[in-house]
């Protein structure tokens, strides 16, 4: 009957999914002005409605015509010096730039004529003179732009004849991330335009003119961004590759698995490249709503922390080592100690990486063990969340990652973002420089690619905001749109609740702004895949637990739990960790059970704005291995209470009882009663206090090394080691050398 | 040329500006090449690069002096606060001038005077050639080598002068006195051939006269710029007028009588 | 996302876990009527029109039952959904079909040949990639043939004006942007 009941309630998830798919544009904002004036241009003597001013490029891709481009790209500043666009233009005596003529009434375009079939094998002609013909050893060979336009829009004969060879140019050196080989360049400029606008590391640009131009810093110097690894997706040749990926596999080669990446809190949408039983390459996926088209290096470049240090048989503590075990010992091992301990010492522990599907499973074998003692790792994990789980307005992004695009103004407290969630940080560039927004950070200082206003490294600092002759607080109190953003490192401040307390007051200073009919402007920033699903799940402290000032627990779970405190881990406790990865958790374990990683199952993860999506399985879990609900669903059927689903379309059944947003898959919900939250949070932090002038610590001390894959990963310890632990560009540049001697 | 596609059929490895200055001397079995013709590249001497030497890096830092700081404050009020980028090329030129050439720390110098990225700075000064990004020596001899000037003589005075100062295009001599070039229109055609020595262009030159030129220099006392030519002033000809040597007509001339 | 069962017949799941214990199997039955239901139950004032991933109106024929397909695929999940547009390229060809593919099967069935590399699997429906023109064909043959399914709707690109000019148009307020080629 009981599973009757769940499949019901499955269908009943599974249906609202869909209509939620449905109505997820709805809340899409739009704040660009509205003089999208349509006019008829005729392409190929079709008309077409076109809208007023916009590139002709454009106008021929919305007809459904090709265009061959080089140096235009959607999301990046139109340069027009690649000229492969060219079109005929009635009434123009030569072809035109199509990237860079606007659309006017009455325009006639001819993209299919001789002269632009000659035009096109022009360019194409002067391009391939000082390209290398090195396709074969070309990492970009099977996906590159210029191979396959070449086939297309070339002339099948050369008539290269230059006894003196092609131009060669110097290789940069741009880090561990990006090789180069600066020979194959074009210059279309696409990594300029995109490291100056989107990436905010303007020390890449053009030297030199004429045949002689060249891509570079001018001065040697490594190129020390999050986002550098999307100028190789940008290049439309092989002149900028992946290194770690350089020479493993060829495009056709690769199964593309499309699914979510689960490194920081913003859950970008990813394609995962795999041959085999390996995790080739990762590459971004377009969605407008969380990452447009970009992903963070340490997203695309974790890959190979996949493959070491994995947990890859059950392992029992036998003395100072651990012992292999079949999973059937494993598991009995773990369901003794749980039928023969006190509920009330039980402690599960969820991690970052933990999956929703795995979570709900934690929590019910919990419940049905009569334990509430679930708490979450790091730093104050084991106390109830001061902002509350009960309105979700208190813990999500609120603005959504889209919506920050349309901030005007946005305090920052005790987060760093570009560490956190590098896209996030793009998309406040993005505002900061296309929307004019001002950023005020209370927190420690550092880069974060725009200019803002430091307020203070201490918690007190936030007090200038209320001070009317600030010129922050004039801003804000001038702003259409505000925001407020609250970083996760805040809840585990000793004294985060004054934070808390003065944002509550910022807001409700300002609340007609902050709550608007399409704008909430209160936001935390989780920077784990995992929080947003564990709190929506209710897998949070409930406050009543005993062990906050003295850990006595008995049996402790941790659940991918690797930011854990050791102290908060009891001498005597037994303690199960189940995860991917043969990291800090697991070095507390008595019993180790191996679970999937993000790229080895299909998992649900809730991003910080609060929107579900699901990754998909590439590959599978090495060895003994299992996917993490699997494991959970297993053990409460040795303990003797077994859970009530047995495959996933159940389990989501009861992901859908336990939160609806759970199964309403890629929509980031509305909250509601955002203001009643801030009213909740109002008082529960009445009469905090700053305490001391100690200023606030930095919550990500290196952006390479946060969870245990990229700690895994020896891409990521080169990238700490060049663009983290690096004093002097010099020194980043000598140990990046030294890196690929 | 010829040896130059010997050397390439020989698979030598010899670099292009090298190539183009050996003389045809031999001509090696001309039939066996399959006739074409070639130009020869023609390379940027310059690398669009940054190299570290002991006097060109970014310790060497730059500040402008008392007075070229009021010159640049004028050029850089010039424009709107938020465009001060559009100062780029003035001042570069400014601290060109004050140092004599344009170093690492002359770019960065102007970048924040600019308030732009010092890449934005590096970008122009590779780009325009005028700006000396190595350090050149107290007289600047550029030489224009461009066809009036070719048509005129042009080789003979360049070659005047390699064989005079012992140095090659692009060098510098070992007293730090003369650095060579070879420019594009100097712009004075009419003069040609022509140099320009620093800011002062010495025109009309013959082989002879260069090297008297360059003499003058050496001892410290350069003859006023101009026409090396004795016979000429400016840009007249030398003997005399051969045209316009009448009175000019007056009003009202070839027009029709009854108008 | 959007997350569909399979409407029609009775299927027989088989156990998805192999964790060194025993699970029983169990019978599940859905029909589309029963989904419609419950669909006109869900209180959020949004909804505008009806789901476009709605199952096609007319009686599918069920397949399985006679085609000989090993009954083992029944209880596999196949996503129908539009692959994305390389990243690494401009060009979007292979975008433009809807597609079917089988999620991995979770243990043992791939290996790497120990000597040259080569990738070995034993799941059968490793490689199959079956091209749709539309969706609702797609799901049509998903239901056809008794598998699981579920559609994973594309991303599409948000309409940007591009104007050459924006790289030069003035700007009365702090430059923020120092723009380059």
């Amino acid at each position: 009957m009981l599973h009757t009941l769940a499949v019901g309630r499955a269908r009943y998830a599974l249906a609202r999914s869909i209509r939620n798919a449905q109505s997820s544009t709805a809340r899409l904002l739009s704040t660009t002005n509205a003089r999208s004036e349509k006019v008829e241009i005729f392409i190929n003597n079709k008309p077409v409605m076109a809208e007023q001013g916009e590139a002709v490029i454009q106008a021929c891709e919305q007809a459904g015509i090709d265009i061959p481009r080089f140096c235009y790209h959607d999301r990046l500043a139109v340069a027009g010096n690649c000229r492969m666009c060219l079109v005929e233009m009635e009434r123009s005596p030569k072809p035109v730039a199509s990237c860079a003529i606007p659309v006017t009434a009455g325009l006639k375009i001819h993209t299919d004529t001789p002269l632009v079939h000659k035009a096109r094998e022009g360019v194409m002609e002067f391009l391939l003179a000082n390209h290398p013909l090195d396709c074969p050893i070309c990492d970009q060979g099977g996906e590159c732009d210029l191979q396959d336009q070449s086939m297309r829009y070339g002339g099948d004969r050369g008539r290269f004849y230059e006894p003196a060879g092609k131009r060669a140019v110097e290789n940069k050196n741009l880090g561990p991330l990006v090789k180069t080989e600066m020979t194959r360049c074009i210059q279309c400029t696409r990594c300029v335009r995109f490291a100056n606008e989107v990436a905010g590391a303007p020390e890449l640009g053009t030297t030199g003119r004429g045949n002689d131009m060249q891509i570079g810093t001018y001065v040697e110097k490594v190129l020390a961004t999050e986002m550098s690894g999307n100028i190789i997706d940008l290049c439309p040749v092989g002149a900028l590759t992946s290194k770690p990926y350089s020479f493993t596999a060829r495009p056709w080669e690769l199964k593309k698995t499309e699914s979510i990446d689960v490194m920081d809190g913003i859950g970008s949408n990813i394609r995962v490249d795999s041959r085999g039983t390996e995790v080739m390459r990762i590459l971004p996926r377009l969605n407008e709503d969380v990452n447009t088209e970009w992903i963070s290096d340490k997203t695309r470049f974790a890959y190979d922390g996949l493959k070491r240090q994995r947990l890859t048989a059950p392992l029992i503590r036998q003395g100072d080592k651990f012992v292999p075990a079949t999973w059937q010992e494993a598991l009995h091992a773990v369901a003794d100690r749980l039928r023969t301990t006190n509920p009330a010492a039980m402690q599960a522990v969820a991690g970052g990486l933990a999956d929703a599907e795995s979570l709900v499973a934690l929590k019910d074998l919990f419940n049905r063990l009569g334990s509430e003692n679930l708490t979450l790792d790091g730093p104050r994990g084991e106390e109830a969340p001061v902002l509350g789980v009960d309105i979700r307005a208190n813990y999500v992004l609120n603005t959504t990652l889209a919506g920050v695009e349309h901030a005007d103004a946005v305090l920052l407290v005790g987060t760093n973002p570009r560490h956190e969630g590098a896209i996030l940080n793009t998309r406040l560039r993005s505002a900061y420089l296309y929307n004019g927004l001002e950023v005020a950070l209370v927190g420690p200082r550092m880069d974060l690619t725009y200019d803002y206003n430091h307020l203070g490294d201490d918690m007190s600092a936030i007090d200038a905001v209320f001070n009317k002759g600030h010129p922050f607080a004039q801003k804000l109190a001038a702003a259409k749109r505000p925001m407020v953003i609250l970083g996760s490192g805040v809840a585990e401040l000793p004294n985060g609740e004054y934070l808390y307390r003065r944002v509550a007051d910022l807001v409700n200073q300002h609340k007609e702004k902050f709550f608007q009919p399409d704008w909430n402007g209160f936001n935390v920033f989780h920077r784990t895949a995992g929080r947003v699903a564990a709190m929506d799940i209710g897998f949070v402290p409930n406050g009543q637990s005993t062990h906050q000032q003295s850990p006595s627990s008995k049996f402790m779970y941790l659940l991918s739990a690797d930011d854990i405190e050791p102290r908060s881990i009891p001498k005597d406790a037994f303690v199960v960790y189940q995860g991917h990865h043969g990291d800090v958790g697991a070095h507390y374990a008595d019993v180790i059970l191996p679970g999937a990683a993000y790229t080895e199952k299909t998992s649900t993860f809730v991003n910080t704005e609060g929107r579900t999506q699901m990754t998909r399985a590439a590959v599978n879990p090495p060895m003994s291995a299992r996917e993490d609900w699997k494991v959970i669903r297993a053990l409460s059927e040795v303990a003797g209470i077994p859970l009530p689903y047995e495959d996933l379309p159940t389990l989501r059944g009861r992901m859908h009882e336990i939160s609806p947003t759970l199964t309403r898959f890629d929509t980031a919900e509305p909250c509601f009663f955002a203001q009643l939250g801030i009213d909740q949070l109002a008082a529960k932090t009445a009469g905090a206090k700053a305490g001391g002038k100690s200023p606030i610590p930095r919550v990500v001390t290196d952006y390479y090394l946060t969870n245990p894959i990229t700690r895994a990963s020896s891409i990521m310890a080169k990238c700490s080691a060049v663009f983290t632990k690096a004093k002097t560009d010099a020194e980043a540049l000598e140990v990046s050398k030294q890196a690929h001697a | 040329m010829y040896a130059r596609l010997g050397q390439i059929l020989l698979r030598s490895a010899r670099a292009p500006l090298t190539a183009r200055r050996s003389q045809p001397a031999v001509v090696r079995s001309a039939q066996a090449i399959r006739p074409f013709s070639v130009s020869p590249r023609q390379h940027s001497d310059k690398l669009f690069l940054h190299r570290d030497t002991p006097e060109n890096n970014a310790k060497q830092t730059f500040e402008f002096d008392a007075e070229y700081t009021k010159k640049a404050k004028e050029i850089v009020a010039k424009y709107p606060s938020q465009y001060k980028k559009a100062a780029i090329i003035p001042l570069l030129h400014l601290a060109q001038k004050q140092l004599g050439w344009t170093s690492l720390g002359v770019m960065n110098t102007v970048a924040r005077w600019c308030q732009v990225p010092p890449m934005r700075v590096y970008e122009v000064a590779t780009f325009y050639t005028m700006f000396n990004r190595d350090p050149v020596g107290k007289y600047f001899v550029q030489v224009c080598t461009t066809t009036p000037c070719e048509l005129c003589g042009s080789t003979g005075i360049l070659e005047a002068i390699k064989s005079h100062l012992g140095i090659d295009v692009g060098e510098t001599t070992a007293d730090k006195m003369f650095t060579l070039v070879e420019v594009e229109c100097a712009g004075a055609c009419v003069n040609a051939p022509v140099l320009a020595i620093n800011d002062d262009y010495y025109e009309d030159l013959t082989p002879k006269s260069v090297v008297q030129l360059l003499e003058a220099l050496k001892k410290g006392s350069p003859p006023p710029p101009g026409p090396m030519n004795p016979d000429r002033k400016n840009c007249e000809p030398v003997g005399g007028l051969t045209s316009l040597t009448t009175e000019p007509t007056g009003p009202g001339f070839g027009v029709r009588d009854d108008l | 996302m959007t997350f569909l069962p399979r409407a029609g017949v009775t299927i027989t799941r088989l156990t998805p876990a192999r964790l060194g214990t025993t699970l029983t199997a169990h019978r599940t039955i859905a029909t589309s009527s029963v989904r419609q239901e419950q669909d006109s139950q869900t209180p959020t004032a949004t909804e505008t029109k009806p789901p476009t991933t709605q199952v096609s109106s007319h009686e599918v024929v069920h397949s399985d039952v006679v085609s000989g397909a090993p009954t083992d695929l029944r209880a596999r999940m196949v996503r129908i959904f539009r692959a994305a547009k390389s990243a690494m390229q401009s060009g979007t060809a292979n975008t433009r079909a809807w597609r079917i593919d089988f999620d991995v099967l979770e243990h043992g069935d791939r290996w790497e040949n120990q000597l040259m590399g080569w990738a070995s699997s034993a799941d059968y429906m490793q490689a199959v990639r079956m091209k749709f023109k539309t969706k609702e064909s797609a799901i049509e043959f998903a239901e056809k043939q008794g598998w699981n399914y579920y559609v994973q709707e594309p991303k599409t690109r948000a309409f940007k004006k591009m104007v050459y000019g924006d790289n030069f148009t003035y700007s009365p307020t702090e430059l923020r942007l120092v723009r380059t080629k």
